[in-house]
């Protein structure tokens, strides 16, 4: 069972005036799907920045099983595998080529990586024939699949995604919601989800709400 | 190095295809250039070694005369310049130009002859003495066919001029110069004093032209000579009595055969300079946009979790290997044509250096600073 914490969490940007967040505590444990709403301009996003490795706190720790996350590159890599809502495909490699990638770096042997790639995309629903293309040829919902597949690659234990269902119709929105259950609930990941949407709340184990700065729980 | 780093770099296309091509296009060039302007120098270098250089003097336009006067003095410093060779003239008259008779032949090329008349010239001739000034040995004297008493004896000057009198007779210059052993002789400054001191009635000669041919290893200085000539011959001294004589010699002819070459030479280095100044700037550009057109690649790999040294080894090795191509095509295109002596092995050595530099300090850049701020920006957008 792997646990991630915010203990006495604030943060504000380097050049920014105002707190993002004071004082916050809160813990997420794998094999539940944790979803994060708020106002916009709350700081959810902030808050998945931390989360993701792609910034530390101004005060406080992010914890892992109970250690300090220090070296933020080999969290990413190893524990944090982040969906971020503009994806961040590379943009000049294939949809395949953008699954195998991680674990290519995590030295994978690359006839492997390529299968297993392939069986992330299906996953994921995603037709075998859109491997070979590149994510300026897929649509918005396409992308965010490939970007969970990519994801799932990294074989990391903790999976964020930031606003996973924005802009996306219903049907697809469904299917994102699917991975994301799926994710915690069957292959026990530890799932953290920042929306607006009204749909995975719903199906989330628990549900926390930003507001002033601080978590609050549903 | 692995397929998955050259990956996305190979795929801009387009970048490296103009990459390589200003890169062929610049050494190309430049070796081009420089045969060109090279090839054109050898042909100006053959035609002044082989071209013929004709000086000619005449009258100038503003004389009313078909012929012009030459003062031995004049003759003498240009006789005496080592530029010229095959002296002609075409004499108009001899012998009226002064009071003096005489005979004097400059060096084989030139009889000038005067009279002398010595109660005009005021000079006392004390004959068969040997003064001050210079005579000649009797063996010598037979040999030219002269006896002593053609040589008039020399002192100094009752006007207080200092100067040699008088000068025999059809006595060469050269052999009064030759016959020092018996401590008395005439020395070329000495005759130059000597035409100097007769002044205004200094011995000249009147000819319709003088020509003569430079000397071809002075070929290239002919503007400089004929300015020269023009100094001499028309400078106000009083030992001058001709202003007016124009110095010519074949420049239009020659400039028929050198401008062309010369103009071929001049283009060859502007648009030499040209290609070196623009084209490396253009492949550093490309090479600017190219690395530039890597952000995503950069970003993404940090955003998953690779360290910022893999992320520039893996950037920065596979770029730098992809500009090779334009410098071995260039090298192998050189090489295998006549352009390789003149290929710029030296510039493709620092602009390699730059590129590498370039592309490694924009990767540094890049991996150092933006792509998790970038990354972050988009994240709130």
């Amino acid at each position: 069972m792997s646990k991630l914490e915010l203990k006495g969490v604030s943060f504000k940007y380097p050049r920014g005036k105002r707190m993002i967040f004071q004082n916050v505590t809160e813990s997420f444990e794998s094999g539940k799907l944790t979803t994060v709403e708020g106002e916009s301009g709350a700081g959810k996003s902030t808050l998945l920045t931390l989360l993701s490795g792609l910034a530390l706190p101004t005060k406080g720790e992010l914890l892992m099983d109970g250690e300090p996350i220090r070296d933020l590159t080999a969290y990413r890599r190893n524990i944090a595998a982040t969906v971020a809502q503009a994806n961040h495909l590379f943009e000049g490699r294939t949809v395949l080529e953008n699954v195998t990638y991680p674990m290519l770096l995590k030295g994978e042997d690359p006839e492997e990586a390529k299968r297993k790639a392939m069986e992330y995309l299906a996953d994921v629903k995603l037709d075998e024939e859109l491997a070979t293309h590149y994510p300026s040829e897929c649509s918005g919902g396409e992308q965010k699949r490939v970007a969970f597949a990519r994801a799932m690659a990294l074989d990391n234990p903790v999976i964020l995604a930031d606003e996973p269902t924005a802009n996306l119709d219903k049907g697809t929105s469904r299917v994102i919601a699917d991975i994301l259950e799926s994710l915690a609930h069957s292959r026990g990941r530890l799932v953290i989800a920042v929306t607006h949407d009204e749909l995975l709340p719903e199906r989330a184990d628990v549900r926390l709400y930003l507001r002033g700065g601080v978590l609050e729980h549903e | 190095m692995t397929r998955q780093n050259l990956l996305p770099i190979l795929r801009q296309q387009r970048v490296w295809i103009a990459l390589v091509l200003a890169v062929i296009l610049l050494f190309v060039s430049s070796a081009w250039m420089d045969k060109t302007a090279a090839d054109n120098r050898a042909e100006i270098d053959r035609v002044y070694e082989e071209m013929d250089v004709h000086f000619l003097l005449n009258a100038g336009r503003r004389s009313l005369s078909p012929g012009f006067t030459i003062s031995l003095y004049q003759i003498r410093r240009i006789e005496h310049w080592e530029f010229f060779e095959d002296f002609g003239c075409s004499p108009i008259s001899t012998g009226v130009m002064t009071s003096d008779t005489g005979s004097l032949l400059v060096s084989n090329w030139l009889t000038v002859q005067w009279v002398y008349d010595p109660e005009t010239a005021g000079i006392r001739v004390l004959d068969g003495e040997l003064g001050e000034g210079f005579w000649m040995t009797q063996d010598y004297a037979e040999r030219y066919g002269v006896s002593v008493g053609d040589l008039m004896p020399v002192y100094k000057s009752t006007r207080g001029a200092g100067g040699i009198s008088v000068i025999s007779r059809e006595i060469p210059v050269t052999a009064i110069i030759e016959c020092p052993s018996r401590g008395v002789y005439m020395s070329e400054e000495g005759f130059d004093d000597l035409i100097k001191w007769t002044g205004n009635e200094s011995p000249s000669y009147t000819m319709k032209d003088l020509h003569f041919s430079l000397k071809k290893e002075y070929n290239r200085r002919m503007s400089e000579i004929e300015k020269k000539l023009q100094a001499l011959l028309n400078t106000p001294n009083p030992y001058d009595r001709n202003r007016d004589i124009t110095v010519n010699y074949n420049a239009s002819e020659i400039d028929g055969m050198l401008k062309p070459l010369e103009k071929s030479v001049e283009s060859a280095e502007f648009f030499g300079k040209l290609f070196r100044t623009v084209l490396p700037v253009v492949a550093y550009m490309i090479e600017f946009i190219a690395v530039l057109g890597l952000r995503n690649e950069i970003g993404v790999r940090q955003f998953l979790g690779e360290s910022r040294a893999a992320v520039f080894c893996g950037i920065w090795l596979p770029v730098f290997a992809l500009c090779l191509p334009g410098y071995l095509i260039s090298a192998a295109v050189l090489m295998a044509t006549p352009l390789g002596p003149h290929a710029p092995w030296g510039m493709a050595a620092w602009h390699l250096l730059g590129t590498a530099a370039l592309t490694a300090l924009l990767t540094g850049i890049l991996c150092a600073v933006r792509p998790l701020d970038l990354l972050r920006e988009k994240e709130h957008e």
